[in-house]
Order: C-alpha cells, then sequence, then structure tokens
C-alpha cells in the first residue's frame, strides 16, 4: 500500500479526531462564552435567591483576577469564599482599606464557579475592624459603576431581578 | 497483506476505544442528575419532615447544607412561604414554574441558569403538609456532582489525544519505513548496476579484441574467397561481428561510471543532427518526421550522451512503426526545465513491458540487445532528470524526457 492510498484515511482520523477533541473540550468552558473560568458574571450579574450576609476573617489582600474584576478571600464558617467587588477601576475610586485578619461582613449573592470555588457578589461591605462601609450594588443587584441609580444604591426591597433590571429570575 | 491487517486493526482498535470514551461521557451526564435527584430528595424529605413538625417554618433557617443555592417554599398562589434569602418571604414568585409541579403533583427538575451566571439544578416538587400543599423549591450547586462528567470529559480528551498521537506516530513510522525501503531498493539497484557494469566491462575487453580479429578475416576471405559459396558466408560472419560490436560498445557506455561533461549546446540542432542521421531508415520505411524545437534552444548537459539517448529513442520509435507512420519529435521548456518528448504512431506497449522496459537485457526483438532503453534512463538520471513512457496498444507510444535548469534563449 503506497503512501498515496495511506493518506486519506490518516487525514481522515486526525480530521475526526479534532472533531471530537473540540466537542470534548467544549464542556470545560474555554470555549462557550468569555466569563472566565468562574463562568460567572462578576459585571452585571446578581441574584436576589442567593443573598445572603458572610461574616470572617480576610486571608488575603485585594487582588485583581478575571475581567479586571477586584477579588478579596474570606474565611467564614471554615470555608474560604471570594468576594467580588467590582472593578478595579471601581475599587480604585471607592477604596475602603482591607487588610489580611481584618474582621468583615458581607452581604451579597453567592454562587459557585465552575472552578469550584464559592464566590459573593458583594453588595454591601462592612469592615468591621475598621469601622468602614461601602455599597458595592443595590438590593436589587444593579452594580454601582454601571451609570443606572447614579445618587446611590436603591434600596427598595426584593423582588427585583437580576442582571440589572431583571427579567426572569433564572431560565433553563 | 500484513499492511493491510494492521491497517485496519488500528482502525478498529480506534473505533473501539471512541466508542468507549463516547459512551463512558455519554453516561456522565445521567450519572450528575442521578446524583443531584439524590441529594435532593434527601432534602426534600429533610425538609418534609421539618416543616410537619413546626408549622411556622423557622426551623428551616437552621439547614445549610453544602450544596443548596437556595432553599424555597411557596404557596399554591405564588407566595414564598419560606426562603433561605429571608428578604423574599412574602414575596411572589418571578416565575410560574411552580405550577407545573403543582399541576402534575409530582417532582420536575431541571438545569436553570442563575442570575449570577451560575449554572444550576432546579428541583421543584410538591410539599403535603397536614394542612395545605406547599412547592419546594431547591436550587442546588452543581460543580461536586458534576465532577463525573469532568472526568469523563478530561478521559475522553486524553483518549483522543493518544489516538491522535498514535496515528500520527504510526503515519511517521509508516513513512520512515517505506523510505528505508525505497532507499535499500535503490542501494540493491544500484549494486547490481555496479556488478553488471564490471561483468560488461570484462567481457566486452575480452570479446572485442578476438571480434576485431575474426572480422579482419572474414573481410579477407570476403574479398579473396576461395569458393564463390564462401563469399556470403564471409558476409554474414562480418554482419555477426558488427551486431556483437554494437552489443560490446552498448555494454562499455552502460558500464561507464564518469560523470557526463556537461556544456551549453543547441537542443534543436542536436535534433536536427539525430533525425539526419536515421533519414534513409526513415525514407525507406515512409515515416514522416514532425519535429517542433524553438530556434538556439540551448540546454545544458552532455551533448555526445545526450545525443546518444534521443538517436535511441528515435531508432526505437522507427522500429515501432515497420509499415510507416509518423514520427514526433516536440522540444521545449517544460518539467524541471527542459522537455523533449519522441512519439510514434506504432503497434504500442503493453503494460507488463511497459514496466519492465528500462531494466537491462530486456527485449521484445529477436535481435535486440535490451540495452538501449537501459542506457537512456542511466544517461536521463545522470543528468537528474527523469525519463517516463506513455503508450496505447496499437496507437503509439511517447518518451518523454526531463531535465533540470540550464535553459538558454
Amino acid at each position: 500500500m503506497s503512501i498515496a492510498r495511506f493518506s486519506p484515511v490518516v487525514t481522515l482520523a486526525v480530521f475526526l479526531n479534532c472533531l471530537l477533541i473540540g466537542t470534548a473540550f467544549a464542556g470545560f468552558g474555554f470555549g462557550g462564552d468569555d466569563l472566565g473560568k468562574s463562568g460567572l458574571d462578576f459585571s452585571k450579574g446578581y441574584d436576589v435567591n442567593t443573598v445572603t450576609t458572610v461574616s470572617g476573617r480576610i486571608v488575603s489582600s485585594p487582588r485583581t483576577d478575571e475581567h479586571e474584576q477586584v477579588f478579596v478571600e474570606v474565611k467564614a464558617d471554615g470555608d474560604i469564599i471570594s468576594l467580588s467587588l467590582g472593578p478595579k477601576s471601581f475599587w480604585d475610586k471607592k477604596e475602603i482599606p482591607l487588610h489580611p485578619n481584618d474582621d468583615i461582613a458581607a452581604k451579597g449573592s453567592k454562587a459557585q464557579g465552575k472552578d469550584g470555588k464559592t464566590y459573593l457578589l458583594v453588595q454591601k461591605l462592612t469592615n468591621r475592624t475598621t469601622g468602614a462601609q461601602m455599597a458595592v450594588r443595590s438590593e436589587r443587584g444593579v452594580a454601582a459603576w454601571s451609570g443606572r441609580n447614579a445618587g446611590g444604591m436603591m434600596f427598595n426591597g426584593p423582588g427585583g431581578g437580576m442582571r440589572g433590571n431583571g427579567g426572569g429570575m433564572m431560565r433553563r | 497483506m500484513l499492511k493491510r491487517v494492521l491497517l485496519l486493526s488500528g482502525i478498529g482498535l480506534t473505533l473501539a476505544l471512541l466508542w468507549f470514551a463516547v459512551s463512558n461521557y455519554r453516561a456522565a451526564t445521567p450519572l450528575a442528575e442521578e446524583s443531584l435527584r439524590g441529594v435532593a430528595l434527601s432534602i426534600s424529605a429533610a425538609v418534609e419532615n421539618i416543616a410537619a413538625h413546626d408549622p411556622s417554618l423557622h426551623s428551616l433557617t437552621t439547614l445549610h447544607p453544602k450544596d443548596v443555592a437556595f432553599l424555597a417554599l411557596l404557596d399554591k398562589e405564588g407566595t414564598y412561604r419560606f426562603h433561605s434569602n429571608p428578604d423574599l418571604v412574602g414575596t411572589r414568585a418571578e416565575d410560574d414554574r411552580y405550577r407545573e409541579a403543582l399541576t402534575k403533583g409530582t417532582a420536575i427538575e431541571g438545569r436553570v441558569l442563575l442570575g449570577t451566571g451560575e449554572k444550576a439544578y432546579e428541583f421543584l416538587a410538591p410539599l403535603h403538609l397536614a394542612d395545605t400543599t406547599l412547592i419546594l423549591r431547591l436550587i442546588l450547586h452543581t460543580y461536586r456532582a458534576d465532577a463525573v462528567i469532568r472526568r469523563s470529559e478530561l478521559n475522553m480528551t486524553i483518549i483522543l489525544a493518544l489516538l491522535l498521537a498514535g496515528w500520527v506516530m504510526a503515519a511517521m513510522i509508516y513513512r520512515f519505513a517505506v523510505r528505508e525501503e525505497m532507499h535499500h531498493l535503490e542501494m540493491a539497484r544500484q549494486e547490481s548496476l555496479a556488478r553488471l557494469g564490471e561483468m560488461g566491462a570484462t567481457l566486452a575487453h575480452e570479446i572485442r579484441n578476438p571480434l576485431g580479429g575474426i572480422k579482419g578475416f572474414a573481410q579477407i576471405i570476403g574479398k579473396k574467397p576461395m569458393d564463390t559459396r564462401n563469399s556470403d558466408f564471409a558476409g554474414l560472419i562480418v554482419g555477426e561481428v558488427l551486431r556483437l560490436e554494437q552489443l560490446v560498445a552498448s555494454l562499455l557506455a552502460y558500464a561507464r561510471s564518469d560523470r557526463p561533461e556537461a556544456s551549453l549546446f543547441s537542443l534543436d540542432e542536436l535534433i536536427s543532427h539525430c533525425v539526419s542521421l536515421m533519414r534513409p531508415e526513415l525514407d525507406r520505411l515512409g515515416i514522416s518526421v514532425v519535429a517542433s524545437c524553438p530556434e538556439r534552444f540551448q540546454c545544458h548537459g552532455d551533448r555526445d550522451r545526450l545525443g546518444q539517448v534521443l538517436l535511441n529513442l528515435i531508432q526505437n520509435a522507427i522500429q515501432a512503426m515497420p509499415d510507416g507512420g509518423t514520427l514526433s519529435i516536440a522540444a521545449g521548456a517544460g518539467g524541471k526545465g527542459v522537455s523533449v518528448s519522441v512519439s510514434d504512431t506504432g503497434h504500442g506497449i503493453g503494460k507488463e513491458d511497459r514496466e519492465r522496459m528500462f531494466e537491462p537485457f530486456f527485449t521484445t526483438r529477436a535481435k535486440g540487445t535490451g540495452l538501449g532503453l537501459a542506457l537512456c534512463k542511466k544517461i536521463v538520471e545522470e543528468h537528474n532528470g527523469t525519463i517516463g513512457v506513455t503508450s496505447s496498444p496499437g496507437r503509439g507510444t511517447t518518451v518523454s524526457v526531463e531535465l533540470p535548469g540550464g535553459i538558454r534563449k
């Protein structure tokens, strides 16, 4: 059998392999969206259903991670939770001092990323050590850096949707 | 046969591994769903138990299973009677999917996208309490349950990558083996040609001198025969000696190992020269000649040896047309540099003969030496050129020679 007869078989095998590898990788989260490794929308995402309050100690200084978002890690009830504090440009303007071992309380929408980490999309942050407070989002989850609700956060109660001004709570 | 068996085995193994990987991948999602359903049913039972003992539902606030994103209980109007976010207690649900569970009376489940961008698992089930029926809305994180899916994806990726690497390596090994085999064949051919050349040179040397004597004496006998019949016999001896001398000359030419002396020469003049040498034979057999070559078209190579190639090809073409025909010689720029083709309208060559026609001593003629085309091939290859033949039995043959570079106009 000559190379000329063998080549189409090899080409077909390589093509099928590439096709299936593409399918396999599609589920790993680096092909379908641009939400980063966590798969969460830190910019506009929020869900009032998962709002909770977290209290604990800061374990690391604020850092800038995916999509230029600022995160700080807090140890609460034995779990490490990454608090999403908004984009770096926003944080640089509104920064309140956060240091390791500071005792803080944060209210926000809790979510688990595709990387297995637990995140809190912070709505309100209180540094109990220094007494400083900061509103990052409205109670409906509208981001302070989005330009809407200029003049302050909205505290007009629950019932809003998520992703800005809502829509459905969830979608299948 | 062995190659075919190996290839089929490889394809079979590949298909088996692909089937394994794909079936493993496809089985992973139902497994994850089953795991999530089990967790949801456990939590559902716990919630039902707490709700049955505490109608105020306050005790549910102590329930914090690890994978729960949120937990809520709705009444038939869609109002949250309990929610893990206390702010939502008393508000109405934004959607009415709960009604489906209420209507069906059984649990419904599926994947949903939360406002945070998280893909979660939703479980809706009616809870039948003593005085009312509530709907449990349970949203679970899927990361731990989906570990089986991620593992199957990883396994499939590894298997596919290994298969790809295996096929690429197999292709490379196959290519290497083919090259090695061709190299060995070429080496063996060169070795046999060298031996043939040595033998030919020795034979030629040993035969040529006696032949000279035989021819001389036969010519003398032919001029002054003792008997009139001897004159004819002497003529036959001289004729056969001349044929043997031609064979010896061909053998010596084939055995030559010195490199060709390359120079620029006019190809159209060489073609005219060769045709003029063969003109008597061409006229005798009624063969017309059609030659086309650009004027002053120059070629780089050993003029004498390439002339010998052209002469041999023309002779072969003439011998293929004993009843007349057309001899076409076309030359010009083409292929790797210079292209020359010699065509006849003779009887053509069969496929089996075509495959062997460049082998030394292969001939289909009773008095042929079998060295003409072998010598042509040797000379062309010494010029780093190629020679090939196309033929249709009954319609004619074309021998094409391509020589690299050296075109000057």
